[in-house]
């Protein structure tokens, strides 16, 4: 499973192919997917916070 | 122990292309990435795949629905994504799995399990060792 970091990545990829495009159907996609990624890299890091909480808590 | 689960995806559009090959990788498919019809078909023999993803607006004189009735002949899976509206009707009655554009990830890597299993694929995803 990627990491966090591997899906910012993803998101950055997608901002940067979104200027090299008008096209309003490709517009969209790299948009939504843009969000998706973060969204993703998002629950990675509070999954693994969650982790370090509860092993704090120990 | 299964083979890894081979998939063909056809995208006119660049940075589509280029974001979806890797999104359908790091699942843990082996992905081919093509960029027009003709050269799905000229490339791919298509029984070395599971399943074709495929827009339906290609450029190249070779629609999706071309390139998806030679794949489904071989015995591959289909899986159609497209934008446009006027085709919709068309691909609810087509038999396959579609997609409309916009869509998310997660919504497409859903749609090829259910198609994998469809088809009952003797492959299975195999993700990178130790990754993540």
């Amino acid at each position: 499973m990627p990491d966090a970091e591997w899906f910012r990545g993803k998101a950055q990829q997608c901002r940067e192919l979104l200027r090299s495009t008008t096209a309003p159907a490709v517009v969209a996609q790299l948009q939504m997917w843009e969000r998706e990624f973060e969204e993703r890299a998002a629950e990675i890091e509070l999954r693994e916070r969650g982790v370090v909480t509860l092993r704090s808590g120990e | 122990m299964r083979k890894q689960c081979r998939i063909l995806l056809v995208e006119d559009e660049e940075q589509i292309r280029t974001v979806l090959g890797e999104a359908i990788d790091i699942e843990g498919y082996d992905v081919a990435v093509v960029g027009t019809g003709p050269e799905a078909l000229v490339r791919a023999d298509f029984t070395d795949f599971d399943v074709l993803i495929t827009d339906l607006s290609l450029r190249g004189g070779l629609d999706g629905w071309a390139v998806a009735e030679r794949a489904a002949a071989s015995g591959l899976g289909v899986i159609f994504i497209s934008g446009d509206p006027a085709q919709y009707d068309r691909l609810m009655n087509s038999g396959h799995a579609w997609l409309k554009k916009p869509f998310r990830l997660a919504e497409l890597i859903s749609t090829l399990q259910i198609v994998l299993r469809q088809i009952d694929a003797q492959c299975e995803p195999k993700r990178a060792a130790g990754g993540g």
